[in-house]
């Protein structure tokens, strides 16, 4: 009997694998590589798609509406007459208020190239322009879909050759493109910023730049004979204007709470300024996040705020580095970064200990943090845990927030993953206020399996916050 | 100093390469896993990348590089798991899925099948696909599950005869 159930399963497993066997790679490359920038930057063990709080939204919206009207009021630009960019000219509402790009467009640093790929179905694609330097690009580009059918972007491969299967492209990339838009019949013109895979000392003679593109009407299982990958070879020349830029390295370190926090890897260059913090190893504090950290450009009245370039950071084994938007116009003017303070816990309190059998905390940093009554009325599993926030220690919690760490170890040190909760919520959270302030309800997935008691979880993040001006100067 | 900056940088970027690398040598494998659990490409992907993610965020805890494969299997079993569970919660809203189409297409037996399976234990069901599917050794199994080559042998017989239960209340279809 055992061999029947053998055979069908075999044939059954046969079945599949011809149907799996149908992916494309570009389609599996584009999840790993998704899935690693993914990981650099979840701070929070809650997915950023998953996690839609109003007080998510009004913080993303403060933060793009801020730098915004920061850099439209800035009277040292609105001082600057715009530069004509030429050809280029038609990207001026796509560029919009990207300081980089803009500055580099009225510098004269992002090049005019107009090299366009075969025709491909009704498809064209054309690089307009493009400036390089050693930790990125920038591509001004525009797709001509001469059919009358809306295309899915897959988005940019960057390869030194197109028999070369490594990848340049990093996985801490960015894109301002609005993919949304980018395959619809007509003419779209787009603007990516791409970061490289690593710091490159020089480049290849010829970058080879694939644009992917798919039938949205299609079945996005659809075999790969329906992606249309369409390439151009533009020649870099190795010359100042595509490799500018200076490293720094910098002495001293910011003193916060008397932590000290350290900016290595610094690279000023035209696609945007670098830099990645470092914890002192003596720190008596586990440092989460620095508040508000921000560049200045100039001196004087003729300050100016580079704003970090949105989305734009990567975590590398634990170390996060910036990416801040640089002005091309004023290259030879000082540059300092300002920090408004950090989130942290002492080391010693960065566990949180709870018996979630007897719902008791044994062990967490601060009374604001409880078991919720709510937990009685929830499943098996589900750890429901209150934190309560003061009416004027709202912003603290906007700051830094509160995570805990998806990995969680019982008493015997056997180590186990937070499940999801709510519907495929991996994390979720509610908020009901009051006269007196905020209560956060978290809810966490522990699992129905019994387990060694008590249970330790450790913190992503944690809003104890150490408000502290410090500046250091770049350059 | 220049250089003792650079060589940060390219060991930065070599941790990140390496791993890439590690997971993309895997790729098609681990999509065919997934795909044998859940059987669309869209979520197949993202089980993908989600276990991609879960990896790269825990790449320190695994304390020895060779056992790299394994490991990512058993994070990405996990991801099916979990999305399992989560498609067992929505029950209501997958049975409104539009795929009722492909659904059409398959056959009865194939049907049965996919059914008997959902009816599996979770963790007997994970044995049932990587020796069945994946060809593996009920040794590579155990190391992959990290569980005793014993306990994983038990698990694969009341694997089969979960199976068979289930086939059987079909109406002896198979063996009739």
């Amino acid at each position: 009997m055992a061999e029947s159930e053998e055979k069908l399963l075999n044939d059954y497993f046969q079945r599949i694998d011809v149907e799996a066997e149908e992916i494309p790679d570009v389609k599996l490359d584009a999840a790993i590589r998704k899935g690693m920038q993914q990981g650099s930057h979840k701070r929070f063990s809650f997915r950023k798609r998953y996690a839609v709080v109003a007080l998510a939204v009004l913080a993303i919206a403060l933060l793009i509406i801020v730098p915004w009207a920061h850099q439209m009021a800035n009277p040292v630009r609105a001082q600057l007459p715009p530069k004509s960019w030429g050809q280029l000219e038609v990207f001026r509402p796509i560029v919009a208020d990207n300081l980089t790009i803009k500055s580099a467009l009225d510098a004269g640093i992002l090049k005019e190239v107009n090299i366009s790929s075969p025709e491909m179905d009704g498809i064209q694609w054309t690089v307009n322009g493009i400036m390089a330097d050693h930790r990125g690009i920038a591509v001004l580009y525009t797709i001509q879909n001469n059919t009358d059918q809306k295309m899915q972007m897959i988005g940019l491969s960057l390869k030194k050759n197109q028999k070369n299967n490594y990848d340049l492209t990093g996985y801490s990339g960015f894109s301002n493109s609005n993919a949304q838009e980018a395959g619809s019949p007509g003419t779209t013109r787009m603007l990516e910023q791409i970061v490289w895979d690593k710091y490159r000392e020089d480049l290849t003679d010829e970058l080879n730049i694939t644009l992917s593109l798919y039938p949205e009407s299609k079945d996005p299982s659809s075999s790969s004979m329906d992606i249309k990958k369409l390439s151009v070879k533009i020649p870099l020349e190795d010359d100042n204007n595509y490799f500018k830029g200076e490293i720094v390295d910098l002495k001293d370190s910011l003193s916060i709470g008397g932590q000290k926090i350290k900016m290595d890897n610094i690279y000023i260059g035209p696609t945007g300024i670098y830099m990645r913090e470092t914890f002192d190893k003596e720190n008596k504090m586990r440092i989460f996040n620095i508040i508000s950290p921000k560049l200045v450009i100039g001196k004087g009245e003729h300050q100016e705020e580079l704003m970090r370039v949105s989305g734009a950071s990567s975590v590398v084994g634990g170390l996060k580095t910036y990416i801040f938007n640089n002005d091309n116009m004023r290259p030879a003017e000082p540059i300092k970064l300002e920090v408004e303070g950090i989130s942290a816990l002492d080391q010693s309190k960065v566990e949180l200990v709870i018996d979630t059998e007897t719902q008791q905390i044994l062990k967490a940093p601060d009374n604001n943090l409880t078991i919720s009554k709510r937990m009685e009325n929830e499943e098996q599993g589900i750890l429901v845990l209150d934190y309560f926030i003061p009416k004027d220690d709202m912003e603290a919690f906007a700051d830094s927030g509160f995570a805990l760490d998806d990995n969680f170890v019982d008493s015997t040190g056997s180590g186990h993953w937070l499940g999801w909760v709510k519907d495929g919520y991996s994390g979720y959270k509610e908020f009901n206020e009051d006269s007196r302030g905020t209560t956060v309800t978290f809810f966490f997935n522990v699992g129905k399996e019994k387990l060694p008691q008590p249970l330790t979880f450790k913190f992503n993040s944690y809003p104890t916050l150490f408000k502290e001006k410090a500046s250091l100067r770049i350059k | 100093m220049e250089h003792i900056i650079n060589d940060e940088m390219e060991i930065v970027a070599t941790d990140e390469d390496i791993f890439y690398e590690l997971v993309a040598e895997q790729k098609r494998k681990l999509y065919s896993i997934a795909y044998s659990y859940l059987r669309n490409e869209a979520d197949s992907l993202e089980v993908l990348q989600e276990a991609t993610c879960r990896a790269w965020i825990k790449r320190q805890s695994l304390k020895d590089s060779e056992r790299f494969a394994p490991w990512l299997t058993r994070i990405l079993i996990n991801c099916c798991n979990d999305e399992l569970k989560r498609r067992k919660r929505n029950a209501v809203t997958e049975a409104a899925r539009s795929d009722v189409g492909i659904m059409e297409m398959k056959s009865d037996r194939r049907l049965d099948m996919e059914q008997a399976l959902e009816g599996v234990k979770p963790k007997y069901r994970q044995v049932l696909v990587l020796k069945y599917y994946k060809d593996m050794t009920l040794a590579e199994i155990a190391e992959v599950l990290d569980k005793p080559e014993g306990t994983v042998k038990t698990w694969l017989n009341k694997g089969l005869k979960q199976l068979r239960d289930r086939m059987k209340r079909k109406g002896d279809l198979f063996y009739g």
